[in-house]
């Protein structure tokens, strides 16, 4: 049992959002939806759910489609949009409101405002909320029913760092009692303390569909080395093929391993201060894997954004 | 579907604005009753104002014409408030088959005009026949026309909120519903009414639906012919309104 997404296509006007996507959610992991701004990560999220209509393509949530089910918040909780209440109501009344068309009892939606901490804000109007509250309040709303899934769009947009803490703790809470979590954002570094399974996209179309593990692994090692007499090495090491970019106080290169950068220097007789292989960080890897689909590229700063 | 209206009355009793604007109604409903009720006396119009019984139920059902615009903007209000504050988003996630969410609103929406509507004409009634008969022009209530008017008058304000909440599924802006409620019942038609043919004239939506509250009809429709017509037009109108809404993209609200 799992959300199967299959071949999901949205077009607005005359733009390809989601472009061909598949890809599979299982129960009982949590699945980071990694892509820039602008990749289609919302719409297809909102596809999914049929707040959007999508133009080709089908999905099934336990076989079956999202409309058919007849709770879908028992099965799948949704926070698409924190900021979606009504300003007026009270925190109490938006819920109840939701948990009506699941016949879910007030015990509940007490309940979840309790596990949200939200049960002092209860008869507030939502109006006076801040982000972090609006958030907090989204995710009571998604796991009202118990639901197998929850489906999460940038859940920590926006908060303050004690506020992504809160939340990602909550989703760990939540995947640890073996609910399957799929969680958007745009930032790798806050899906992979935490996630079992990668679905990254760009442009609306399947860039990978990994581990964070195997994202590591895959990258290529860059090799740094510190010598005084650094022309001398690049130059050598240009002539086999090796790629040399100045870091710093050293080299960086690429395309050898780090055995043959200090076989070789020995070879030559050159005094290295200091070698050592990294394989970057996971933000790199996932720049790297995106950088062909960025949306916006500001004609600066290379580092940030590979080109 | 039960869950879905209970849903639906949840959305509405929660909101404060929808108490105020049914308060707004009732009060228009009272203000217009008292000032025809005290005016009785010196009014002057078609017929004798004095002894015919047909102005006499106009005292009592023109209120509703009043109620009938302000439940017409409250029925936009129940799809266009959730626009505007997006809940559509998790409303329509919680339940995504949306005809059958549209038809659990018009029937909050019907339910909560045609008990506004009976409360109000059982009140206008008592104190029209209590003030008409200690003025000396007494209220039969067991007369045809005035059976036909107050009922009718009710109808009439279901059918006109119903109208209403179909232009608030159809448009995407509250705001020009808001703007064709009040504006097509008390401007549009009244200028088209000079310079259309009396045969197109009949079938426009309020003019027709008029006839309901009208004692004895108008001299164009019969009653039960107007009401028929009014009807029509807030059932394609909804009906209209719910294709448009099925393929409509809920969640890019931006």
């Amino acid at each position: 049992m799992s959300i199967v997404v299959e071949g999901l296509t949205k077009r607005y006007g005359a733009k390809t959002v989601v472009d061909d996507l598949s890809f599979e959610i299982l129960p009982g992991q949590v699945t980071g939806f990694l892509g820039p701004n602008g990749a289609g990560k919302s719409t297809t999220m909102r596809c999914m759910v049929e707040l959007d209509r999508a133009d080709s393509g089908t999905v099934r949530v336990e076989g079956s489609r999202y409309r058919s089910l007849q709770y879908p918040g028992r099965v799948v909780g949704t926070l698409l949009e924190a900021r979606a209440v009504h300003p007026a109501r009270t925190a109490r009344g938006h819920l109840r409101m939701l948990a009506a068309c699941g016949r879910i009892t007030d015990t509940r939606v007490d309940e979840v405002m309790g596990m949200t901490g939200l049960s002092e804000a209860a008869g507030r109007r939502v109006g006076g909320f801040s982000l972090g509250m609006h958030q907090r309040l989204g995710l009571a709303a998604a796991i009202l029913g118990e639901p197998t899934y929850l489906m999460l769009d940038e859940p920590t947009n926006g908060l303050d760092p004690e506020g992504i803490r809160w939340v990602r703790d909550f989703l760990k809470h939540q995947a640890a009692q073996g609910r399957g979590v799929f969680v958007s954002s745009h930032l790798l570094a806050e899906l992979a303390l935490f996630v079992d399974r990668l679905i990254v996209i760009g442009k609306g179309k399947l860039i990978a569909a990994t581990t964070v593990a195997e994202l590591t692994r895959q990258r290529p090692k860059d090799v740094y080395v510190c010598t005084p007499r650094g022309d001398e090495l690049t130059g050598e090491l240009r002539k086999r093929g090796a790629e040399v970019t100045p870091a710093d106080a050293e080299l960086r290169v690429t395309g050898m391993a780090v055995e043959a950068v200090g076989d070789l220097a020995a070879l030559l007789g050159i005094p290295l201060h200091g070698l050592r292989a990294e394989s970057g960080t996971l933000e790199d890897a996932f720049l790297e894997m995106t950088a062909e689909a960025q949306e916006y590229r500001s004609t600066f700063g290379d580092e940030a954004v590979p080109s | 579907m039960n869950k879905l209206i209970r849903a639906e009355w949840i959305k509405f009793s929660t909101l404060r604005s929808n108490t105020i604007l049914l308060a707004v109604g009732v009060v228009l409903n009272v203000a217009v009753l008292v000032f025809g009720l005290v005016f009785f006396n010196r009014s002057l119009g078609p017929g004798d104002p004095v002894t015919d019984i047909d102005t006499r139920i106009s005292a009592v059902t023109s209120p509703l014409e009043m109620l009938a615009t302000v439940l017409g903007i409250l029925a936009v209000m129940v799809t266009a408030s959730e626009y505007k504050s997006k809940t559509v988003i998790p409303s329509f996630a919680a339940a995504p088959i949306r005809s059958e969410v549209i038809g659990a609103k018009g029937i909050l929406v019907a339910m909560v005009s045609f008990t506004t509507a009976v409360v109000l004409a059982v009140v206008n009634l008592v104190a029209g026949a209590v003030t008409l008969d200690a003025q000396g022009f007494p209220l039969d209530l067991a007369d045809d026309h005035l059976v036909q008017a107050v009922s009718g008058a009710v109808i009439y304000v279901t059918l006109a909120a119903l109208f209403g909440f179909g232009l608030g599924v159809l448009l995407k802006s509250p705001v020009l519903s808001v703007i064709l409620v009040v504006a097509i019942p008390n401007v549009v038609e009244p200028a088209l009414a000079g310079f259309l043919p009396d045969w197109i004239e009949r079938f426009l939506p309020f003019s027709a639906g008029g006839a309901l509250a009208a004692p004895g009809g108008t001299d164009r429709l019969s009653a039960w012919e107007g009401g028929g017509v009014l009807g029509l037009w807030a059932l394609v109108l909804i009906v209209v309104a719910i294709l448009v809404f099925e393929r409509r993209d809920l969640g890019n609200t931006d």
